[in-house]
């Protein structure tokens, strides 16, 4: 699901620090940002930026040390233990470790959670069923957590984790055990889900590429400062953070083509183009060099699979008369692509 | 006659009464100690540092508490507590006699016991059920205490058997069990036989806590 407009959480210069005095370590400091229902929110940086602590302080499995957050309009520091467990009931949690009973069987695992919230007996096993099946284990109903692979295991933290009807799901690292295959097929579980019931999600992650599978907007986080926050589409097409480049330096080659543009010395002609959409599937370059008088010579080229559209990036040095180069550029703006002068690329068009 | 059916004419009584004494200190004891000892680890464990109830003064005072008793050998407790076993128990002498200290023994011995097994559940689970809002006595009760069973009944297999060797010196009061029989028979009237047997009985007895432990624990944990 797109996001819509109506906010779940509103984040208002929220701060945590744990410790006192020389040895404190401040893990998050003034980040203000809006959840959005529906969204799927990646929430990226590196180890130790933060981002455990702040999904934590979503749910107040650790309590803001300063700031503000409002689960749709209520202040969380303003409830009282009863108020947070009825809160915490409106969420799941799924972690990087799964954290299911050793000693509980699949069904058992995801039955518990329902019993100590109160669902009556039948209830509590008709969900459970359901939302095993929905996780596609329905055949393993009886098998026990050391039987099972991890990509099986993160299944049946989900099941227990949206058994009782959430409106938010709240994910740290849920995929980092997890093999590239079952990565992916965790990742779109969690997509379907969200298309499925509505349910937000937030996703922490050190990885790009999770972020470009599914997410519709991304925070980074660096060193527990809200670095960037926008669309994955308009992150990857104009990283404006130092940080945020760093984190997509594998996975769009700047860096190296900027060392490559001065070893070329091809300075002035350079332009990056970036092509989202429609416009990353259309033969767009290869028509307009046919049209005009002027030459391309690509330094860089790089298509990946966002969520909802194909985008790609090119790094082009054009030769030809200047004009003829200005009226080339135009048509290309005029198919949807996004020209910036190398070098001058972030000035936001 | 054969001289196991002498034998067995003369001493089979003694015997059996004093498998019978050994069996309820055995049993009182155990149940009282866990019935103290199970609370006691739990909050050990949920007012530890960093955990979700955790208090340094309770955690303090009961860290002491336990230390504190469980630095007196089972002997000296139970000739210590005396006033103590009078109080409680109306007598210092027999069975009954010998339930306070014993207990007072292996309470503090077994909460240990069971605050480490309950350490060994992994906290993330603890959170993952807080993050739902579970309440906190379901927390320990449902989530960690129950995860716990195959270690906490391994535990109390050790305990047990730690409880079988207190109740031999409580023939020291009176309270008989196969302890007081090896002593009295065996070492102090040189019945070379009633020791033997008796060691017999006592090595069957903890055999069998241990196989009994055991597969319980097993049955529990076929998860693994
Ligand atoms: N309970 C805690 N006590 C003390 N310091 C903590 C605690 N939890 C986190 N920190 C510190 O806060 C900072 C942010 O931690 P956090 O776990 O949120 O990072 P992260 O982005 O999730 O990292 P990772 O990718 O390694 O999981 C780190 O410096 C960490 O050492
Ligand atoms: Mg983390």
């Amino acid at each position: 699901m797109v996001g819509s407009a109506e906010t779940v959480f509103a984040l208002r210069s929220v701060g945590k620090t744990f410790g006192q005095g020389p040895g404190a370590v401040a893990a998050l400091s003034g980040v203000s940002l809006d959840i959005r229902r529906g969204e799927i929110l990646g929430v990226i940086g590196q180890s130790g930026a933060g981002k455990s602590t702040l999904v934590r302080c979503l749910n107040y499995l650790e309590r803001p040390s300063s700031g503000s957050i409002e689960f749709e309009g209520t202040p969380l520091e303003s409830l009282d233990a009863a108020g947070l467990r009825a809160l915490r009931r409106r969420m799941g949690m799924i972690f990087q470790g799964f954290n299911l009973l050793k000693t509980a069987t699949v069904l058992e695992n995801v039955a518990l959670p329902l019993r100590l919230l109160g669902f009556p007996p039948g209830e509590v096993e008709a969900r459970s069923r359901e939302y095993l099946g929905v996780v596609g284990l329905s055949d393993k109903l009886d098998a026990y957590p050391s039987q099972l692979s991890g990509g099986q295991k993160q299944r049946v933290a989900i099941a227990r984790a949206i058994a009782h009807g959430p409106e938010v799901l709240l994910c740290d690292e849920a995929t980092s055990a997890l093999d590239p295959e079952n990565t992916e097929a965790i990742l779109r579980l969690i997509a379907a889900i969200n298309e499925r019931y509505g349910i937000t999600v937030v996703l922490v992650t050190h990885e790009m590429r999770v972020v470009q599978a599914v997410c519709d907007r991304v925070a980074v986080l660096d060193g527990g400062e809200l670095a960037e926050l926008g669309a994955v589409v308009d992150v990857y097409a104009d990283p404006r953070h130092p940080a945020t480049r760093r984190l997509l330096a594998g996975i769009l080659p700047r860096e190296m083509t900027a060392s490559l543009i001065d070893r070329l010395g091809v300075h002035g002609s350079v332009y990056s183009l970036t092509f989202r959409g429609q416009a990353a599937g259309r033969p767009a370059l290869a028509e307009t060099i046919k049209s005009f008088a002027v030459s391309a010579n690509i330094l860089a080229a790089n298509i990946i699979e966002l969520k909802r559209e194909p985008f790609g990036l090119l790094v082009i040095a054009f030769s030809g008369a200047k004009a003829e180069v200005g009226r080339a550029l135009a048509h290309l703006r005029e198919l949807g692509v996004a020209v910036r002068e190398w070098g001058n690329e972030h000035e936001r068009d | 006659m054969s001289g196991i059916s002498v034998f067995l004419r003369e001493w089979a009584p003694y015997i059996a009464q004093a498998v019978g004494e050994t069996f309820v200190m055995v049993g009182v004891s155990l149940a009282f100690s866990v019935a103290i000892a199970l609370p006691l680890g739990a909050l050990l464990v949920v007012t530890g540092p960093g955990r979700p109830r955790a208090s340094r003064l309770v955690h303090g005072a009961l860290n002491l508490l336990i230390n504190l008793v469980r630095s007196l050998p089972f002997i000296i407790l139970l000739f210590f507590m005396l006033p103590v076993t009078k109080a409680i128990a109306g007598t210092t002498i027999g069975v009954r006699g010998v339930i306070v200290p014993l207990v007072a023994y292996s309470a503090p011995y077994i909460a240990r016991l069971i605050e480490s097994s309950l350490l060994e559940v992994d906290r993330g689970v603890i959170e993952a059920y807080e993050a739902m809002g579970v309440r906190g006595r379901d927390l320990v009760v449902q989530v960690l205490i129950r995860e716990a069973r195959p270690s906490l009944l391994r535990s109390l297999t050790i305990a047990t058997i730690g409880l079988v060797g207190a109740t031999a010196m409580a023939g020291l009061v009176g309270a008989g069990g196969l302890g007081d029989l090896a002593y009295r028979f065996g070492f102090v009237r040189y019945e070379n036989a009633v020791m033997y047997v008796t060691v017999a009985l006592l090595i069957a007895l903890v055999q069998l806590i241990q196989t009994i432990g055991n597969g319980l624990a097993r049955r529990l944990s076929k998860g693994g």
